[in-house]
Formats: structure tokens, C-alpha cells, sequence
């Protein structure tokens, strides 16, 4: 049976985070070489992707010291307003 | 009761103060600020702990507190235009479904597909927070899945668990999220 471009589009996503199975993925491989639409989408959603992960790793990120130091920085802080 | 009280907001503390950290800093961009907004959050949810109902979960009510802050941040800030309201799920249902026509194929007048072949698009710093804000538009419960997904860097069935939603649910979610954010990006990044 034919894939329709909704079903597609949702293996794609499913592609990019994961693994598909081998039927979905044959599945969709057919589909894709004969549906420019859902070829596109599957470059634009995994420059989505990696947008995300981008925006993530440029990011300056607080250590687990640093962290646990902003934790006892807050208790003590509410033990204050008690 | 304060002494309960003071137990269990300790407990969020201890259990929620990563994630809420590394979500503030995702949209505003600023660790210290980040670390002030957070522990602001706990300070108010000690303070208001009498209207915390149970009707949703603690994590759920800390980032609607903390959600506040930054809107309040960016008010401080002149930074208005940085204020989202979330989508209505019907209405970004409708949205992602009109995405496509009564064959499910896509619906040629709301495709765009002039963008995604050759771009550099990630290294640009506009890019990454034009898409920052774009995922502020999702449904809330949507924005959970995805922020569990990629900043939590949560798996899926993990997140199934903690959203209460099937495998095939979440899948929905994470694709319909990402048509939105399509659509969303071509409206404010690709058209300027």
C-alpha cells in the first residue's frame, strides 16, 4: 500500500531521533525517492534538529559543583525568610 | 506544616533546580541572570506553597513561576517583542493538519520549500534565536515533550512516562512540533 506524505513526514521525524525499523525505513526510502516534498522536508527538519542542538551548544553550562552550589545558595536563602 | 512545607520544597530544590537552570539559560541566554531567576522561583513557591493545589504536578507549577520571571526579565529589559504566548492545542493541531490536504499530501500553497538545501543556517546566532522563541509558541505540553527531548536529552519512553502519553503520542507530538516550528521559522526568520 501506498505511503501517503502525512505518514512520511512522521517517519522522518521518527528517522531523525531514532531508529526505524527495517520495514519503516524501506518504507519510507521508497517514498522518498519518489516525493520531493517529503525530501525537503527531511533536510528542513534535520536543519531543525541541529538548530536545537546548536542553539544547546553554544551555551555556557553551570557545572554539577556549581550547581549544587546554587542549590545550597537557595536553601540557605530560604531558611533566611523563615 | 512549615516544617513539612520546608521538606518538601527542599525536595524540588534538590530535584528540579538542573532542569530549570538549563531551560531559563536556553531562552534567555544568560547564565548568572539564569541562576538569580531560578533561585527567585523557589523563593516565590515557598512563599505561595498555600496555593499550590496539587492539580498539576510541582515541575508544572515551578515553570509556570519561572516562566513569570523571565517575562518579567524581559519586561525589566525592554525586551517586550521576546514575549510568547503559548499556542491553543486545537488551534496548532489545525495548524499542522492544514499542512497537508484531504490525500494527505502536502498541500502545495503552505509548502515552502526554499530553504534546506545549502544554507549555513547554524552557526548563525539570529537563526538559533528567532527557532528559540518559535519553540516558545508550541502548546505547553508539547514544548514539555520537546525541551524533555532535547535539553534534558530525555529518551523517548522516558518521556512517555513522565507526560503520561503513549509512544505513538509522543512521536505525534515531536513531528506536529516540528511542522510547527517550520512554519514558524519561514513566517519570522525566512521571510525578513
Amino acid at each position: 500500500m501506498k505511503m501517503s506524505c502525512k505518514e512520511a513526514s512522521l517517519l522522518v521525524d521518527k528517522k531523525i531521533s531514532s531508529d526505524l525499523s527495517i520495514k519503516e525505513w524501506v518504507s519510507l526510502k521508497i517514498h522518498l525517492s519518489m516525493c520531493e516534498m517529503c525530501s525537503i522536508y527531511y533536510k528542513q527538519s534535520k536543519i531543525i534538529d541541529e538548530a536545537i542542538k546548536s542553539r544547546l551548544k553554544y551555551l555556557k553550562y553551570s557545572s554539577e559543583v556549581e550547581i549544587n552550589s546554587l542549590k545550597e545558595r537557595i536553601k540557605s536563602k530560604l531558611n533566611d525568610l523563615k | 506544616m512549615s516544617n513539612i512545607k520546608n521538606q518538601i520544597v527542599e525536595e524540588w530544590i534538590k530535584l528540579y533546580t538542573k532542569e530549570l537552570l538549563n531551560w531559563c539559560n536556553f531562552k534567555i541566554n544568560d547564565l548568572s541572570q539564569s541562576e538569580d531567576l531560578v533561585q527567585e522561583t523557589f523563593i516565590s513557591a515557598f512563599e505561595n506553597y498555600d496555593n499550590f493545589k496539587g492539580n498539576s504536578s510541582p515541575k508544572t507549577w515551578l515553570y509556570k513561576i519561572l516562566n513569570n520571571k523571565i517575562i518579567d526579565f524581559y519586561r525589566k529589559n525592554g525586551r517586550v517583542e521576546l514575549i510568547r504566548e503559548s499556542m491553543d492545542l486545537n488551534d496548532a493541531d489545525n495548524v499542522a493538519n492544514n499542512l497537508f490536504d484531504k490525500k494527505e499530501s502536502w498541500n502545495r500553497d503552505s509548502f515552502n520549500d526554499t530553504w534546506g538545501k545549502s544554507e549555513n543556517l547554524l552557526d548563525n546566532l539570529d537563526f538559533r534565536n528567532i527557532l528559540a522563541l518559535c519553540l516558545d509558541d508550541l502548546p505547553v505540553n508539547w514544548k514539555n515533550a520537546m525541551l524533555s527531548k532535547y535539553i534534558l536529552n530525555r529518551k523517548s519512553d522516558e518521556v512517555c512516562q513522565e507526560l503520561n502519553i503513549t509512544t505513538s503520542n509522543y512521536w505525534q507530538i515531536i513531528h506536529r512540533s516540528k511542522l510547527l516550528l517550520k512554519l514558524c521559522l519561514e513566517n519570522n526568520w525566512f521571510k525578513s
